[in-house]
């Protein structure tokens, strides 16, 4: 995957105060501007941001927009949905003739309710600013400020500014003063990062007078590209701030050092936890059946400990809400061991905590790994963003005889031991060893193939003379797909998954009368999770001599079929996981009835492949269709090759079977 | 009810309603569940409500008091969603919710309350629509089947109007549905007016001033439903006194023109005469098309009726339609022109008419200029000895002169001074419409097609001369794929887009269309934009079906494919046509290899009452049965000959 973005960082160089900036409100426009127009290959429509620039120092974070409106839709570029503390708002709006209309904050500053909750006798409240006097051709500006506490928002601990909006920008800045990197709090400091083009006519890093000013030019629109991460858009810059700790050491080697000693350790993972006697008698009793190698013995603790220890997010909604409040308590990292044996369940995030212990005091040997999602903006060692990792919810990892890494993921026990979400792999991630002085390196987990995310639908369907068309299926899926129905009926009793069963097949496909579904393994761990299903329709025999039958009933697409693809891709392709899926039906056909032309066919590329099969023995009717996506990570170039795969996969999802009536 | 969904509910409700100890519930509830037996419902039935109760007094501030009562029951699962929300909805300023309470037994019975957490109230505001307007919910979670249910609520709402209209019927049976009014003033002034009730054989008796309606049957979801208020019970009440806007339908007309016209010219605004010079009006018209965006902004209740100041409007650059019509009486009166405001209802909005009971049943407001002379535009209308033009000025794209195609079969009621003056929108005053669609190209191996697609609208049938005009080609394509089904897969490629003189849009785009022709009943099926799906039944199965009947209208429409193929191919039926009363197609297939199939559409809309249902029933089986019979084996093409 190309990535034209690399990454600077500025950190603790001291800059002289200079908190009062030029902000340049009511400047005389440039003739220039007028004579801006729509020019949609260069991704000029709608509207231009002229300007743009954000501004902090110690106390507050100014902001300046200038705009040029090109059409009606363009005037939303003028919208600010304002919150927080919005002080000295100006605005004003300029057409060609010079002629100015001012805002005026009582009268265009709008508030109004989102939303407030009785309980909590709160309400969230929203500003809008609407511009008066817009036109399809006139320069907007508008300057305001939001008190800030060390170059972050009140009470943040981090924002991302996108320097990509939905309207060509001309120029963005980010200008930083020393003062905005210092807080009250001195354990922490303020960081700022940014992603810089590849081509350096778009970007441009100034100093003067000790202000540092980041500046990008003539930025597209941001595409929203299916299956896209828009952090890894060529066309796409970010600008972070963020607290980290200011007692780290600055060089990444170290810095990540200092991390996995001073916080992972001492502040996580070997933070004093409170062992009860309940605890130690489970582990010991643990302890005393493991298999007695690295990998089964990871294998087994993950098993047990996923069955004695609920996630709160396999619990049904009202047994989740009934241990709210004990949820709480686990705030108190001390006592999660207690807590979570008390109580038999673990929030989310304190899962790989508890599991950390329990591994440890079962006496496993393993590797701890930080994931980061694949739908995240990659992993950047040299940014020390010490946050960027999934460390509440880490992977625990044995290394297998062949060398590669086994995990189980205690955050997410729907997976069953040696997978995981698939947002996690195929990305960066960090391997911690705390078992050899805590040292890390970094490396891309593995991806997925099709043979290991496979999902089968086998169907028996009759037809009778009277028209009456009945079905039985059973469904049952490995990897991703069985860790889906997993989370899907796990929370449920048995009486709650035959009615979502139920529902969802009645919500997907009308036609049928559910008659019966039943969910096989919904409530444990052990083997697949089945749902068997059966159903029926009638059919009008007597109108035709010849009859279409969709042949899969309840079926599904195994990824989305987008409606929208932007042009220029400048994205990579994610598609979820890959597939392997199979829909077999065995159709008893009434006497006398046979397939009509030829419904087989096979396509391929390198995304994966389709195909579509039936055959007839007798008054049985064979049908199968294979979707196989091989492929789920892709560059940019290959979206012909999913768009055809869709078209694939939709001509094989809505064709129908011709039957005739007395021969083919 | 088959076996297995028997079985189920005897696990499911192990107790039978009507032995479970209702004790914890108040006993207004308790009354509604006690003796209560799931068995005595309509079969198909998820929920059911026992009881629904809604008192409305009239307090001497002006404002309402609203209490309401509900108990309802889940039977399946299909009915716990529904059965576990109470909602209100209001404006966040002027609804006063005083009490809101919930009471729920589950199957088992477990008994909760509930929980203040569980109240929430969302702003509906967005930028394109600031409002102070507001949705409030309670809600219990882990509903399922067997639950009992029972809500209580007081709400003291600020009124605009004096007079309010409730539906009757819900997705839901209904066993006792009450509504009970009263007045802390002129108790002669409370109305109460059951609307629709005879057509749906309801049983209900109004005593005074309350109504009771017993076992409403639950809204069954049909095919082409009405979806418009109209044919459906409801219920209109008010306290109304003769000096009351909504006394008569006069009072109402002349109220508004007052209001409007105070709102948005101020008190003393400049004398004014009527227009004869069509190209004063078109000026006066562009000004406010090209000045003015439209954009809700309200943040009383009062702004649901009352309009900005014209000269407000012309500085903020944006407004409802209502503001628009201010802007453009404004605008106006700079020229000597007087305007009056005409009260409209669109889209799902009500048909007004003069024999409905006078309320505030508009969602639209347009404009009526006064003419010395007839102006030879399609739009002009006669009434009360007077000529007017009708002019929308939300349609930005409908030339002056005439009105959007959707006002077919409208009527509007014109404010003056004097009274209400109605108005039939007439079919010559509508902007025409129609679609053309033209797909020429290259058919590979595998039945993609390479080539172009030209599509020319008339008019604005499908809003693509206002998103062309509006925005940027992605929208336009945007729209094209919505509207048409086009698969995103497909590639469309601008390469020319051009309004005439008459306003018609030619849109042209380069394509390259996988999957073009799909493998489908043994032979290969052109794309669903084109020809559609099989049409459905509108007959439900096993019982009489429930709702009228309507069907929407489309413009002529005429889709044109023109390609060569790879592999040379059949059509199925080389023509086929069926014309009836309200719906026709025309199926032409000509040449070889290239081959040239056209297919032209009409659709002119229709509506079949209650009492008609057997007539719309019997006309879609015919369309039904000539459409199915050419889509299931002549929409269809063979690389062989057909079989």
């Amino acid at each position: 995957m190309k990535t034209l973005s690399i990454f600077a960082v500025v950190v603790a160089a001291p800059l002289i105060h200079a908190d009062d900036f030029e902000i340049p409100f009511g400047q005389p426009i440039p003739k220039e501007v007028w004579r801006i127009r729509e020019n949609p290959a260069a991704g000029i429509y709608d509207a231009v941001i002229l300007v743009d620039r954000t501004q902090f120092s110690r106390n507050r974070i100014q902001r300046f927009r200038r705009i040029r409106i090109l059409s009606e839709n363009g005037k939303s570029a003028a919208d600010l949905n304002l919150s927080g503390g919005v002080k000295k708002l100006r605005g004003r709006v300029v057409d060609i003739t010079g002629e100015e209309t001012r805002f005026e904050k009582k009268e265009d500053l709008v508030e109004f309710l989102v939303s407030k909750r009785l309980g909590s006798r709160q309400s969230r409240k929203a500003k809008i600013l609407a511009p008066p006097g817009l036109t399809v051709d006139c320069v907007v500006e508008a300057s305001w400020e939001t008190p800030s506490a060390a170059g972050l928002p009140l009470n943040s601990s981090g924002e991302e500014y996108f320097v990509q909006e939905d309207f060509f920008c001309r120029e963005k800045s980010f200008v930083i003063t020393d003062g905005a990197r210092v807080g009250d709090n001195p354990f922490f400091i303020t960081q700022f990062t940014w992603s810089q083009p590849g081509d350096s006519d778009q970007f441009r890093k100034t100093r003067k007078d000790d202000v540092l000013t980041i500046s990008y030019r003539n930025v597209k629109p941001s595409q929203t590209f299916p299956f896209g991460q828009p952090s890894m858009d060529a066309n796409a810059f970010r600008f972070s701030t963020f607290r980290t700790f200011g007692e780290f050491r600055r060089q990444p080697n170290q810095f990540w050092a200092d991390y996995c000693k001073l916080y992972l350790k001492k502040l996580l993972f070997e933070q004093p936890m409170h062992r009860t006697a309940k605890y130690k008698k489970w582990v010991k009793a643990l302890k005393a059946k493991l298999p007695g190698d690295p990998l089964n013995d990871l294998m087994f603790v993950y098993n047990e400990f996923r069955k004695r220890i609920h996630s709160a997010d396999l619990l049904s909604p009202a047994l989740r809400r009934s241990l709210a409040e004990g949820a709480e308590a686990f705030r108190d990292e001390r006592v999660i061991p207690q807590k979570a044996f008390e109580l038999n369940f673990c929030p989310t995030a304190y899962m790989g905590l508890l599991f950390y212990a329990v591994a440890k005091d079962a006496g496993l040997e393993f590797l701890l790994v930080l994931p980061r999602s694949i739908y995240d903006p990659p992993f950047a060692p040299n940014a020390m963003q010490p946050f960027a990792l999934s460390y509440y919810t880490p992977l625990f990892a044995v290394t297998a005889p062949n060398g590669s890494l086994v995990t189980v993921c205690p955050s997410f026990p729907e997976y069953d031991a040696a997978y995981g979400p698939p947002a996690w792999q195929g990305s960066s991630a960090m391997i911690v060893d705390p078992f050899d002085k805590w040292s890390h390196r970094f490396a891309q987990l593995p991806r997925f193939g099709p043979d290991l995310h496979t999902l089968v639908r086998q169907c028996r369907m009759s037809l009778d003379g009277s028209g009456e068309l009945r079905f039985e299926t059973v469904q049952k899926g490995s990897g991703a797909f069985n860790a889906e129905a997993r989370a899907t009926y796990y929370p449920l009793t048995a009486a709650e998954q035959r009615e979502t069963l139920r529902r969802t097949w009645s919500r997907g496909s009308s036609l049928w009368e559910i008659t019966h579904a039943e969910v096989v393994n919904g409530s444990s761990f052990e083997g697949q999770v089945e749902s068997k299903v059966s159903g029926r329709r009638v059919i009008d025999l007597a109108d035709s001599d010849w009859l279409s039958i969709y042949p899969f009933p309840g079926d599904t697409l195994p990824i989305a079929t987008p409606n929208r693809w932007p042009p220029n891709r400048s994205q990579p392709i994610i598609l979820p996981h890959c597939v392997n899926q199979v829909d077999l039906v065995k159709i008893a056909l009434p006497p006398n009835w046979t397939l009509r032309g030829d419904p087989n066919w096979r396509k391929s590329n390198e995304v994966g492949e389709v195909r579509f099969g039936a055959v007839q023995k007798g008054s049985e009717l064979t049908v199968r269709r294979d979707i196989v996506i091989k492929r789920d990570l892709l560059s940019a170039d290959k979206e012909r090759d999913l768009k055809f795969f869709i078209a694939w996969m939709e001509e094989a999802y809505y064709q129908s079977i011709g039957i005739v009536k007395g021969g083919g | 009810m088959s076996v297995a969904t028997a079985l189920f509910l005897t696990v499911a409700c192990w107790q039978s309603p009507a032995a479970r100890d209702w004790s914890k519930f108040p006993d207004w509830a308790q009354s509604a569940l006690r003796g209560f037996e799931p068995g005595d419902v309509p079969e198909h039935a998820a929920m059911i409500r026992l009881l629904d109760e809604t008192r409305v007094a009239l307090r001497r501030d002006g404002r309402f008091e609203q209490r309401r009562r509900i108990v309802q029951y889940v039977l399946d699962e299909r009915g716990a969603e529904a059965a576990a929300l109470f909602l209100i909805d209001g404006d966040a300023k002027g609804a006063k919710i005083k009490k809101l309470r919930g009471w729920r037994q589950r199957a088992n019975g477990y008994f909760d309350k509930l929980d203040r957490d569980n109240v929430v109230t969302v702003g509906l505001s967005n930028s394109r629509q600031i409002t102070s307007g507001a949705m409030t919910f309670g809600f219990f979670e882990g509903v399922s089947t067997g639950a009992a249910i029972a809500f209580e609520s007081r709400e003291i709402h600020e009124t605009f109007f004096s007079a309010n209209v409730l539906g009757v019927m819900t997705p839901f049976p209904i066993r006792k549905r009450v509504i009970r009014l009263s007045s802390q003033g002129d108790p002669s002034a409370v109305k109460i007016i059951p609307i629709q009730f005879e057509a749906w054989n309801l049983d209900y008796t109004l005593a005074g001033t309350t109504l009771e309606i017993r076992d409403i049957p639950g809204l069954e979801q049909e095919a082409a439903a009405p979806d418009f208020v109209d044919p459906y019970p409801r219920v209109m009440f008010g306290f109304i006194s003769p000096s009351d806007p909504l006394a008569s339908w006069d009072n109402m007309a002349a109220w508004y023109f007052r209001l409007f016209n105070q709102s948005a010219l101020g008190p003393n605004p400049p004398p004014a005469g009527n227009a004869d010079n069509a190209e004063d009006l078109r000026g006066l018209a562009a000004a406010v098309a090209e000045k003015i965006s439209y954009r809700q902004r309200y943040m009383t209740l009062a702004r649901g009726w009352t309009p900005a100041p014209g000269a407000t409007v012309a500085r903020r650059a944006y407004g409802d339609c209502k503001d628009m019509v201010a802007c453009l009486s404004h605008f106006a009166r700079g020229r000597n022109i007087a305007t009056a405001p005409v009260l409209a209802s669109i889209a799902d909005g009500q048909r007004v008419s003069p024999s409905d009971p006078p309320g505030p049943w508009f969602n639209h407001l347009i404009a009526a200029i006064p003419l010395t002379r007839a102006l030879g535009m399609a739009a002009e209308v006669d009434v009360g000895g007077q000529r007017y033009l009708l002019h929308d000025p939300t349609a930005k794209y409908t030339p002056l002169g005439w009105m959007p195609a959707h006002y077919r079969g409208r009527r509007v009621v014109i404010s003056s001074p004097e009274g209400a003056l109605w108005v039939d929108i007439p079919d010559s005053a509508l902007a025409p419409e129609s679609l053309e669609v033209e797909i020429v190209g290259m058919l590979d191996g595998q039945y993609t097609l390479s080539g172009s697609i030209q599509i020319v609208e008339e008019g604005d049938a499908y809003f693509l001369r206002t998103i062309a005009g509006d925005g940027n080609p992605l929208d336009v394509e945007m729209r094209l794929r919505d509207q048409f089904e086009i698969p995103g897969v497909v590639d469309l490629i601008p390469s020319g887009q051009k309004v005439d003189d008459q306003g018609k849009l030619t849109l042209l785009y380069q394509v390259k269309w996988p999957s073009f022709l799909r493998r489908d009943a043994g032979g290969l099926r052109p794309p669903r934009c084109m020809i559609g799906t099989a049409k459905r039944s509108l007959d439900p199965p096993g019982r009489p079906r429930q709702n009228p009947i309507a069907f929407d209208g489309a413009p002529p429409t005429r889709w044109r494919l023109s390609f060569r193929s790879q592999t040379p191919l059949t059509a199925g039926r080389l023509a086929a046509e069926h014309h009836g009363e309200h719906h026709g197609f025309s199926w032409k297939v000509e040449g070889g290899n290239p081959l040239t199939a056209t297919l032209e559409t009409s659709r002119k809309a229709a509506y079949f009452p209650k009492a008609q249902v057997s007539d719309g029933l019997a006309y879609w089986r015919r369309y039904r049965q000539a459409y199915n019979r050419f889509w299931l084996d002549g929409a269809i093409f063979y690389t062989q000959p057909a079989p």
